[in-house]
């Protein structure tokens, strides 16, 4: 509660305090006010015009393929390097109504100041465009519309020439590229007739393919083997029935499932179970017996016989069993023939494999290079149609991909001084520099102010502190000077109104009555 | 306050409203003992010629000037009751200070004081100034007299102000410190003081740091009283101007001109009497 009488205390004291320094601080406040409101008129103007362009990303079917897409950042770092680059604001500055033609000097200042002062910022995108904006600053504000409009459309100028250029530069190029692609494909052909001019009888084609062939023969030469094997034991067996076994021959050759045939054909099919198993296969071991059993059966026929050997040279099965090994002997002669023929086919499929890798990988090459060249050559093909259609485009393109979609309108504002932020500033200082010049003063006014202080510095008794005497006639003069002051200060503060008014009015209306 | 004192005041109050003539009356009446050449000289004060920050201490005496004077007269009897220590020099650091309104102002005070009279000297030569409070326009005064050109009763004036007297500084001389530390000075002030037992003789000086005089003067005075104007004078004036008394008494301080946001601190009971009122 204590706390609380003492602050109300305090603020009673510092707006009493601020009433008799009143005049201090409407003095300073009206100089604040004053030096921002009179000093932004001394201020020079400077006004900024700004153009708002569209870049759509290339529409061209060449280029759509070709174009170095980067950042935005990036995007806006080239852009920023092409606009403010000499040679264009070279150009647009000569566009321009007030650049004076025969002043290099002059232009040459205005070309720096536009490159110090120009300002290229993004607005976002709309779909696959970029917005940009481009602004830039100085005290005419006829001469900044006039060079934001000449380097816009310098730019897109610029623009279309390099597009204009690109495109040509790129129809030539493929041009000159499809031609030496037809060079090296004509030569790859011409590899490819060589190669098998050297090779006729190169049939290109995979291992896969030609291993059956190989198979094939082999698996005949075994046949044919196996054949002229049993012609060979039988041969043997003819030979040795008709050097000794006369008699039992005719029992041989006379009468088929006979002993002697069931033997001939044991033996065959012992020669095939040769062929095929070893000598402890089950099925050898039995035809061997069965072979061994009959070859008894045989001789004790045979045994019973020999009374009559004179016989034999008569006999029909004896002269049967000759003509039998006549015929065996000619198919022997067939059978290695055909075995030496199907021997050398066989090498001669094998010679072919062993030969194959070598040429196979000059031919898989040729045929590689010849491929590549042709993908190559189809591709530029294509685009070269593409970058015909381009060039085509390009000739009869007036807006390089460029929409400028807010022009520079002649500033009516400036931008800098802002006026009405200057006044505003101005009143709000004045305010708080009026008031802090109050409490300032107070606070450096070390002199005596009340008993305690005199008693106690001084030593002396103080008898009273008389208060202000204030006479009617006082607070009547007193009254009338605060009346004339602030009429005054009143007036002046109307006029500084008056002023923030018209700066409001001019910047959202572009209206002027008072012309200040 | 007592009750004779409110008698007096109503008193003052009364002679205030029949006029001129019957405050000379009065006044004439209330110095019994009173030297011829007070009366032969006896002058009136008209009040609407008093200077009005002088005139709050008659037309309004409970008004918070009145009321300080008041401590001071208090504060005044109760140093110098005693020994009777009556004559008393007024005097400031600097120019401006308020040495004559606080001297003029409890000279009235104390003149309504029924148990005294006092005589409100201008001892200040160069820039002599009671007179023109007072609304008087003396031919003579303590120039003339201190040069021989005039008698004391001659420059003595009774204002009718209760039983208050003024010696006028008259034409301001070339000489004012020679005059006012002359022989003829001291014996002028040593008259004064024992003339009359009852009386106060209140000397208004030049400042301290600006002239010679309240020095020379303060020799023959019995104490000082030093006025300060609150919230301007520099603390090291003071403090230079202190250090030249420091071989004289000096009855106190007054703090004078306190501006009406420090008197809260000073006097938080300002509006008492109008509370009182209400």
């Amino acid at each position: 509660m204590e706390q609380i009488q003492t602050n109300d205390f305090d603020i009673k004291r510092y707006w009493e305090m601020l009433i008799r320094r009143r005049y201090t601080a409407l003095g300073v406040a009206l100089a604040v006010v004053s030096i921002f409101t009179w000093g932004s008129f001394l201020w020079p103007d400077t006004y900024e015009a700004s153009s708002t362009f569209v870049v759509e990303n290339s529409s061209y079917p060449l280029m759509k393929d070709t174009e170095v897409s980067g950042t935005l950042e990036e995007r806006i770092k080239n852009l920023k390097s092409s606009l403010t680059s000499v040679g264009i604001i070279e150009r647009a500055v000569k566009k321009t109504a007030l650049a004076k033609p025969d002043n290099a000097g002059q232009n040459g200042a205005l070309i720096a100041h536009v490159r110090k002062n120009i300002k290229v910022v993004t607005k976002g995108t709309e779909g696959e465009s970029n917005i940009f904006t481009v602004s830039y600053a100085g005290n005419n504000p006829r001469l900044v519309r006039d060079v934001v409009n000449a380097l816009v459309s310098q730019y897109v100028e610029d623009s279309l020439n390099n597009q204009k250029a690109a495109a040509a530069g790129a129809y030539d190029f493929i041009r000159s590229q499809l031609a030496e692609y037809r060079s090296k494909l004509e030569g790859s052909d011409k590899s490819i007739r060589m190669f098998t001019e050297k090779n006729p009888r190169f049939v290109p084609q995979s291992e896969l393919m030609l291993s059956p062939k190989d198979d094939g023969f082999n698996s005949m030469e075994v046949d044919t083997d196996i054949k002229l094997k049993e012609l060979l034991i039988k041969r043997d067996s003819l030979q040795r029935q008709l050097s000794g076994d006369q008699a039992g021959a005719s029992a041989y050759v006379a009468k088929e499932g006979s002993p002697q045939a069931r033997l001939n054909f044991l033996n065959n099919q012992l020669a095939l179970l040769l062929a095929k198993f070893t000598d402890r296969h089950p099925e050898v071991i039995k035809v061997k017996d069965e072979i061994e059993e009959l070859k008894r059966e045989i001789s004790q026929a045979q045994q019973l016989h020999q009374t009559s050997p004179a016989a034999a040279e008569l006999n029909p099965v004896y002269l049967q069993m000759k003509e039998e090994l006549i015929r065996t002997d000619a198919e022997i002669e067939s059978l290695r023939d055909r075995s030496a023929e199907l021997r050398r086919g066989h090498q001669q499929a094998q010679g072919v494999l062993g030969a194959m890798p070598a040429l196979q990988q000059e031919w898989s090459k040729l045929q590689r290079d010849r491929n590549e060249y042709q993908k190559i050559y189809d591709d530029l093909l294509q685009n070269l149609e593409k970058a015909r259609v381009t060039n085509d485009v390009a000739l009869v393109n007036k807006t390089a991909g460029i929409r400028v979609t807010d022009p520079a309108v002649l500033p009516m504002y400036p931008v800098r001084p802002d006026r009405i932020r200057l006044i505003l500033l101005g009143i709000g200082l004045g305010i708080v520099s009026g008031l802090g010049m109050a409490v300032l003063l107070e606070n450096l006014n070390k002199s005596y102010k009340d008993e305690e202080s005199v008693e106690s510095d001084l030593k002396l008794t103080v008898l009273a502190a008389i208060p202000e005497i204030q006479t009617s006639e006082d607070k009547i003069s007193a009254r009338r000077l605060d009346k004339r002051v602030f009429t005054y200060a009143g007036v002046y503060f109307f006029i500084i109104g008056l002023v923030l008014i018209e700066e409001l009015l001019s910047k959202f209306t572009g209206a002027r009555i008072l012309h200040f | 306050m007592s009750k004779r004192e409110q008698a007096l005041e109503e008193a003052v109050r009364m002679r205030e409203s029949r006029g001129a003539a019957g405050a000379g009356a009065l006044a004439k009446a209330a110095f019994p003992e009173a030297l011829p050449e007070f009366e032969e000289s006896a002058g009136i004060i008209d009040l609407a010629k008093v200077n009005k920050h002088i005139a709050c201490i008659f037309t309004d005496p409970y008004c918070p000037a009145a009321e300080e004077y008041k401590r001071i007269r208090t504060g005044i009897l109760k140093s110098t009751s005693k020994n009777f220590l009556n004559t008393i020099m007024f005097t400031s650091s600097q120019m401006g200070e308020g040495k004559t309104i606080t001297s003029l102002n409890l000279a009235v005070t104390m003149a309504k004081d029924i148990d005294h009279t006092v005589l409100l000297v201008d001892a200040d030569l160069r820039n002599p100034s009671v007179h023109s409070y007072l609304g008087l326009t003396p031919k003579k005064g303590l120039s003339d007299y201190l040069s021989g050109k005039a008698r004391l009763s001659e420059v003595i004036f009774r204002t009718g102000i209760g039983k208050l007297a003024v010696l006028p500084a008259g034409e301001p001389p070339d000489n004012p410190s020679e005059l006012l530390s002359s022989e003829k000075m001291r014996v002028l002030i040593t008259e004064l003081k024992h003339r009359y037992k009852d009386r106060y003789v209140l000397f208004d000086t030049p400042p301290l740091l600006a002239a010679a005089e309240p020095l020379s003067m303060a020799r023959y005075v019995d104490g000082i009283v030093f006025v300060i104007q609150a919230a301007r004078t520099s603390p090291k004036i003071v403090a230079r101007a202190v250090s030249l008394m420091k071989d004289f008494t000096v009855f106190g301080v007054v703090l004078n001109n306190v501006p009406s946001y420090l008197s809260r601190i000073t006097h938080p009971s300002y509006n008492y009497r109008r509370l009182e009122k209400a």
